[in-house]
Parts: structure tokens; C-alpha cells; sequence
């Protein structure tokens, strides 16, 4: 009895110690030879690329399926399954072309017929997907001849390219799909350079290689069959676990989110951190429909209140870019001068925008019109990292006299009181891979969806039609252009950062890159020894 | 005894009905539905109208809680999952499974650990042993599990690449995440079985016991034990409870595939029949568990059987 309450004595003195120690840990083989594994935070709902619109989707189908077209990190469009296309004068017709001597996983050939038979299965099962308008769009796709497509639309759409490659777009093989039955969420059969093996519920999905394999994107060296025998994807929801499980070894790729995360992996030898762009933006939104932020001034004011440099170094480590304009860097229609349209860091300019609009400084500090003093509620979702950089915009705002209040709720909480306009300052972002974000976000028909802000501006909507059916890429970036000019200045948002996210991987992982949308390609994997 | 167990029961099924009914009533009224979850931040008004009627999210509310429950009751149907399509029963078997193992096993160690410690403690009230097993019982109810399961993880994983940082499928897997759920409810029954070994030491019996002689063993297996494990026995019944409310957060932190992890996940997704599928396997199977240690409560203890029973 004594003997055993004294290792239990030790060993608890033992695990509080723990947090002290500081040696090296000793370095492990990973999990067998060519098997990569990553973690993913979210298992997808299914592995029907039609069927759902969940973001934990296109974490898996990218690998199972193919595109008809890729886009590069660069943001240009490269053909993958489509060989060449052409697009007629008037924009409404594109004809494609297909790559010859492409086999989906159950052998039967890539043709035009499985091109039509995924947009058709798309209009009929599509409802939920994000990009149901856009491929609702088209009006006609039929098969020319064997490898030729031609896709016909009422209007030009210039979306059409970054809809059709998205994962959600994926070729289906027809025959697997009828084969599949009801059951076709648990049997994805693609043409991509891995099918599935074993998907165990709350637990992992397995992939294993597709040995036939040769129509890479063009983004990467390995133009063949992929070198690894399987990629693994395990579920591990909670953050911290993932960090240890990748300097345990358990898992060689994980990707993070959390600065905190970014600063004590850079320090570790054992794995290597590289910086990951999105297309996305967060922003501080202001409720244009409700006093006293339905006045331009009052909310160019408080933009100048922010001081964006102090919170992509305090809040986010350095996790983000500063943002100047509505558009990310990645998409067309960005230009880094824009920013002088919207509103530096500048808080004398925003106390004179405050008095300007009529109110006055009281002996607090604080700010009143017509007896109403000028505060408000700043909305966010409890993801992370909102709460810490709602709470600089905090003290940002108090520092020019406007207190104001942080709400936090759960995502679907937050979406719900916005589309309903109960809120007065919102810190929220979107990710989109096409300048058309800036028509889904903010024009006046979205009103109550997903423009949350309740801005409206008849010339900035009559910019988005027309950047919806611009197909040059030059005009069409310069339509946009001229929309984020007037959008800063009636500033509904103030751009805050571009976040970024870091893919981490053990040093036994060679070759790894990151493709659009923040997509790990694995084509040129190879794996060392540890 | 019948007409006592039949009472238990009918209160036990009107336990579940409140219960059911307040969670299905707190997630219809919680903020926005699986609809708006489900299609996310891109959708449209008519996309999400459209599969709010799909859904049948839009029918009123006393009738959408009635048919669930009938034909739950009545066919065992406990419908399909909003997010995925999946049969919920299904669903709720597949994971609570592991949930079980882990709590069951959870509740072995913190049984045993909780009565040798305490037992250990009360041998020699004030000693310095007892000073610190009390002091390490204190920390153990003080500190919260996912803190240990951290530490833990730290230690066993990381340093000495003991035993896997988090997943399912071996005996190595489920070490961490059962110790770490273990303890606070292995420090509450150590205290509570230190402090009544104790009062029964100084009972009139014992004494007796002792003036005749029994060697300081026999008094402890045969008398003073059995009589100090009567309010150990409720704790754990309690305590039960408390561990698979506990395992929700350790199911994340060591991605166990429990009944935990996914009823958090189906709150997120506002995915009502998953919610209302673990409410109504987890409810009934506490009290069960409840109604099982008053029964043993009387089994242990004539007194009780003829107060109550």
C-alpha cells in the first residue's frame, strides 16, 4: 500500500514539473513510408461534391476529383481536365475542349458526356452548394462531340472560370454515380490523383493512390502518378492537440490558424512553417440602416479611429497582411493605391469627422447628438482570433471617446442577427475566390442575405453587374477598381487584414506547396526517413 | 418493492420528457437554424427558404416536437441528421460506444484510486500522508480535466513518447483520456471515504468489534468498510453523470469518436434530431444509473430498504 502512494506521490509531482523541463525531445519515425497524414479540424459531411456546402468538403474532394480548370496561386486560370477553349465575340459561348486518354477510377473514359452529366446532376441536386447561382447561370451544356463542350450562356458570366474550379465542380464519372445509387455521398469516383480507401467515421478518411495518373495541374513538377502510397486525413478538432500531435509525430502536415500557434512552431527545428494567402478579408462593418451609422461620416470616423498596423502585431503575431481595400491581393480587380480612398489611422481626423456630423464632446470624453450619446454593440463569432482583435478595435474606439461593447455569439448566431440588422459594429470576413465576392457582399439585392451591412449605392451595384459580365480580365479588374474607390468612401466597411494561415509539416516531408484557396498539393511529395 | 420500482420508472419517463422538451425547445429557439448553419455564409434568402421547407423546418413547433416524439416512442425512429442525411440511431450507436468505454473505465479508476487513497488518508488521520493525499485530492478537485489531459499529454506523449497524443482504437489510446477524466471524481470519493472511515472508526460497533479482538483487518473489511461505502456508492452513481458531461471536452481534446464530440458538433450545426437522438440516449441512461445505485443503496444498507422501499 505504502510502495504504491509513493509512485503515486512522485508521479503527480512528476506531472506537475512537466511545464519546466526543457529537453530536447527525441526525434520519431513517422507512420510507415508513404503514407502522409494531416490533420484536418472538421470531418466533411459527405463526399458528394454536389450534395453539401460544408468548408470541411473541399478539404478531401480536391483529391479525388478534377476540374475542368485550375487556378494558380498567380490567380490565372490553367486547363486541367479542359485541353483549350474559346470564347465567342459576344461572350455567351464557350467551347472546351477536353484532355484525351483521361480515365476516372472505375476506368470508364473522360468525355463530353460526363462533362454534361455532372452540370445536369449539379442542377437537379445543387440546391445547397455555395455556388448553385452561378452554375444555375448557364444556360446550356452539351456535349459537341466526344471531347468537345460547349457551355451557352444568357448572359456572359465572368464568374463562370472560378465556379467551374472550384472542387465543388468536380467531374463526376456518370457510370459510377448511376452504379452508386443513394448511395453516391459515400462512393466519390473522380479522375484525381487519389480515390478512397476507408473513411472511418469521427475518426480518418484514407486516400490511396490512383497509379494512373498523369494529368497533373500544371502547377507542379510531378507530372505522373503521385509518389505517396496514401494520404491520411485525421480528425482532431481541438487545436492544441493537433500542435502536439505534429511534434509528437502522429501527424506530419497541420495547418494553423491561431497566432499563438505560429510563434512556438517557428521555434521548433523539427518542422518547417510556411505562410499560407487566402482570399479573404476581415473587416469592420458598420450597420448602414441604423442611426447613427446610417451617416457616412460617423462611419469614416470611426474608420479612422482604427489602427490596423497595431492590430495585425498585437492580436494576430503578424498572422495577417494589412488591408487597404475591400479586394485581397490575390484577386483581380486589386490595387494596393486604392487604400487612399478609405480611411488611414488618423484620430484628430476622426474626432474633426465626429464634430463635423454634428456631435459634440462632453466633458467625459464621450460624444453626444441630440442628446443620444454615440456608443454601440460590436458583433463577432467566438472564432478564433475575434475576440482579441475586437478587443483593440475596443480600445482603438475608446480612445476617441466612442465606448463600445463586444458581442460575441457561435457563427450561425451571428449570421442570423446580422441578416436581421441587430447589430451596430460588426467584425466578420468573407472568403471568395472571384471579385464577385464584392456583389455577394455588398450590393443592394443581397440586402438581408449576405450583405450584412445593409449598404446600398445604386452606382456601385450597376459596377458589379458589370463586372459580372466583363470577360476581358483587364477591363474587368478595372471595373472593380472603380467600385472599391466608391466603396471606400462610403466606407460600410473598413478593411482590417488579410488572413493568413500557416501549413505545418515535419521535416521528413519534402516537396509540399500550397495551391489556391489555400489547397496543400501533394503531387510532388516525397518522404525522408524521419 | 414493485410498486416502488414502477413509481422510479414513471419517474423516470417524465424526467425524460422534461428534459427532451427543454432541449428541443432551447435549440429551435438558440439563433439560427440548420438551414442557415448548413448552407453558410453565401446563400441566398430563397436557397435557404427552400431548404427550410426541405427540411421541414417550417412546419410550428408543437407539432414538429410531437411527431418527433411519437414516432421516436412509438417506432424508435429517431429521424435523420439535417447536415448529413445519416439515420440518428445509427448515429447514437456508433458513438456511444466509445463514449461509454471511456466513462466506465474512467469511473473503475477514480473507484479504485478514490477508495485506496481514502482508505489510505484515514488509517492515519493528520499524518503527513494524510495531509498530502488531502492536499493532492484538493488540487484534483480544483484543477479542470482538460488542464491534466494537457499535462498529461505533455508528459506521456511528447517527452517520453509513452503512450499516442489522441485517437481511438487501443487500450494505449484510452490511458490519457481516462485518467484525465478520472480525477476529480477519484479526489471527491477519496474525501468522501476518508471522512466516513473515519466517523465509523469512532463508532459504538467498532469499538466493540475491536474489544473482541478482531485484528485491525477484519475490523476494517468487515466492518468498517461496508459501512463507509454507503454515501461512496451515491457519489459514484453521481458521478457517472458528471463523467460523461466531462467527456464532451476530453472527447475534443484527445479527438475521441464519442457521443461528446458529436452532439457539440450537431449544436454548431443547429442539427436538432442528432441533439435530441444523445439527450435521449444519455438522459435515460443516467437515471438508470441513479435508480441502480438506490437499489444497491438498499441492498448495502437494511435501513434504507425498509424506509423507502
Amino acid at each position: 500500500m505504502r510502495a504504491i502512494a509513493r509512485v503515486a506521490i512522485l508521479l503527480s509531482i512528476v506531472i506537475a514539473l512537466v511545464g519546466c523541463g526543457q529537453t530536447q525531445p527525441t526525434p520519431v519515425s513517422g507512420s510507415g513510408g508513404g503514407t502522409l497524414t494531416r490533420a484536418m479540424t472538421a470531418e466533411p459531411t459527405a463526399m458528394d461534391p454536389q450534395g453539401a456546402a460544408n468548408s470541411g468538403l473541399n478539404l478531401v474532394l480536391p483529391y479525388i476529383f478534377d476540374t475542368l480548370v485550375t487556378r494558380q496561386r498567380d490567380g490565372q486560370y490553367t486547363g486541367h481536365l479542359a485541353d483549350s477553349w474559346q470564347l465567342s465575340p459576344d461572350g455567351k459561348i464557350i467551347t472546351m475542349t477536353l484532355r484525351g486518354g483521361v480515365k476516372f477510377h472505375d476506368g470508364s473514359p473522360l468525355n463530353a458526356a460526363a462533362v454534361v452529366f455532372t452540370f445536369e446532376r449539379f442542377k437537379a441536386v445543387g440546391d445547397k452548394s455555395p455556388i448553385a447561382g452561378n452554375v444555375k447561370d448557364i444556360a446550356k451544356v452539351e456535349a459537341v462531340d466526344d471531347r468537345t463542350v460547349r457551355f451557352t450562356f444568357a448572359q456572359p458570366n465572368a464568374s463562370f472560370w472560378s465556379t467551374i474550379s472550384m472542387p465543388y465542380m468536380g467531374i463526376l464519372s456518370p457510370s459510377a454515380v448511376k452504379a452508386a445509387g443513394d448511395d453516391a455521398a459515400n462512393k466519390p469516383v473522380g479522375t484525381g490523383p487519389f480515390k478512397l480507401g476507408e473513411w472511418k467515421r469521427g475518426v480518418s478518411i484514407t486516400l490511396v493512390r490512383n497509379p494512373d495518373y498523369s494529368w497533373d495541374p500544371t502547377e507542379v513538377e510531378n507530372r505522373g502518378a503521385v509518389k505517396l502510397e496514401q494520404l491520411v486525413f485525421k480528425l482532431i478538432p481541438d487545436a492544441g492537440t493537433q500542435m502536439s500531435a505534429l511534434q509528437a509525430g502522429d501527424v506530419d502536415v497541420i495547418f494553423i490558424t491561431e497566432p499563438s500557434q505560429m510563434s512556438s512552431l517557428a521555434q521548433d527545428k523539427n518542422v518547417h512553417v510556411e505562410p499560407v494567402n487566402l482570399d479573404s478579408l476581415v473587416y469592420l462593418g458598420y450597420n448602414c440602416a441604423k442611426a447613427p451609422f446610417n451617416d457616412t461620416k460617423v462611419r469614416q470616423a470611426l474608420s479612422y479611429a482604427v489602427n490596423k498596423s497595431e492590430i495585425v502585431k498585437t492580436a494576430l503575431s503578424d498572422l495577417g497582411i494589412e488591408a487597404g481595400t475591400p479586394l485581397p491581393p490575390s484577386l483581380p480587380g486589386y490595387n494596393k493605391a486604392l487604400s487612399s480612398f478609405g480611411q488611414g489611422y488618423d484620430q484628430s481626423k476622426a474626432k474633426a469627422m465626429l464634430a463635423d456630423a454634428g456631435f459634440a464632446q462632453g466633458s467625459d470624453g464621450s460624444w453626444q447628438r441630440d442628446g443620444k450619446k454615440l456608443t454601440g454593440r460590436l458583433l463577432t463569432s467566438t472564432r478564433s482570433p475575434n475576440e482579441a482583435i475586437a478587443t483593440v478595435l475596443q480600445s482603438q474606439l475608446k480612445a476617441i471617446g466612442v465606448p463600445v461593447e463586444i458581442q460575441q455569439l457561435d457563427s450561425s448566431a451571428v449570421m442570423k442577427a446580422t441578416t436581421e440588422g441587430a447589430f451596430d459594429l460588426l467584425l466578420w470576413r468573407y472568403d471568395w475566390n472571384d471579385p464577385d465576392a464584392l456583389n455577394i457582399y455588398l450590393s443592394t439585392s443581397r440586402i438581408r442575405q449576405t450583405n450584412r451591412v445593409f449598404y446600398s449605392n445604386p452606382t456601385v451595384d450597376a459596377l458589379f453587374e458589370k463586372g459580372l459580365r466583363e470577360v476581358d480580365p483587364t477591363k474587368r479588374g478595372q471595373v472593380y477598381e472603380e467600385a472599391q474607390k466608391l466603396i471606400l468612401a462610403d466606407a460600410p466597411w473598413q478593411p482590417l487584414y488579410y488572413p493568413m494561415e500557416g501549413m505545418v509539416s515535419r521535416n521528413r516531408v519534402q516537396g509540399l506547396k500550397v495551391g489556391s484557396l489555400g489547397r496543400m498539393l501533394v503531387n510532388d511529395v516525397t518522404l525522408s526517413g524521419n | 418493492m414493485s410498486w416502488y420500482l414502477l413509481r422510479r420508472l414513471g419517474g423516470m419517463l417524465v424526467t425524460v420528457l422534461v428534459v427532451s422538451f427543454v432541449a428541443y425547445l432551447a435549440l429551435t429557439f438558440a439563433p439560427g437554424d440548420a438551414a442557415e448553419a448548413l448552407i453558410g455564409e453565401n446563400a441566398s434568402t430563397e436557397q435557404v427558404a427552400a431548404l427550410r421547407s426541405q427540411m421541414h423546418l417550417d412546419a410550428p413547433l408543437p407539432e414538429r416536437y410531437a411527431g418527433y416524439m411519437v414516432a421516436a416512442i412509438t417506432k424508435g425512429d429517431l429521424g435523420h441528421s439535417l447536415v448529413n442525411g445519416r439515420n440518428v440511431t445509427d448515429l447514437v450507436a456508433e458513438r456511444i460506444l466509445p463514449t461509454l468505454l471511456l466513462a466506465l473505465v474512467a469511473m473503475g479508476i477514480a473507484t479504485v484510486a478514490g477508495l485506496g487513497l481514502g482508505v489510505l488518508a484515514a488509517s492515519r488521520p493528520g499524518s503527513h500522508l494524510d495531509l498530502l493525499a488531502m492536499g493532492g485530492t484538493a488540487m484534483g478537485l480544483a484543477v479542470p480535466p482538460y488542464w491534466v489531459a494537457l499535462l498529461l499529454v505533455m508528459l506521456f506523449s511528447l517527452r517520453l513518447h509513452w503512450l499516442p497524443v489522441f485517437g481511438y482504437g487501443s487500450m494505449s489510446h484510452l490511458i490519457l483520456p481516462a485518467i484525465s477524466l478520472a480525477l476529480p471524481g477519484a479526489a471527491m470519493v477519496a474525501r468522501l471515504v476518508r471522512s466516513s472511515v473515519i466517523e465509523v472508526k469512532r463508532a459504538d460497533f467498532v469499538r466493540t468489534a475491536a474489544a473482541k479482538g478482531l485484528n485491525p483487518r477484519q475490523l476494517m473489511l468487515r466492518h468498517i468498510l461496508p459501512n463507509s461505502l454507503i454515501p461512496a456508492l451515491t457519489m459514484m452513481g453521481l458521478n457517472l453523470s458528471h463523467l460523461i458531461g466531462g467527456a464532451f471536452v476530453i472527447e475534443t481534446i484527445f479527438a475521441w469518436p464519442g457521443l461528446g464530440r458529436l452532439t457539440v458538433q450537431a449544436i454548431f450545426d443547429r442539427d436538432l434530431p442528432v441533439v435530441m437522438g444523445a439527450v435521449l440516449a444519455v438522459v435515460p441512461l443516467c437515471l438508470s444509473v441513479n435508480l441502480i445505485v438506490d437499489l444497491l443503496h438498499g441492498a448495502l444498507d437494511p435501513r434504507v430498504r425498509h424506509e423507502a422501499i
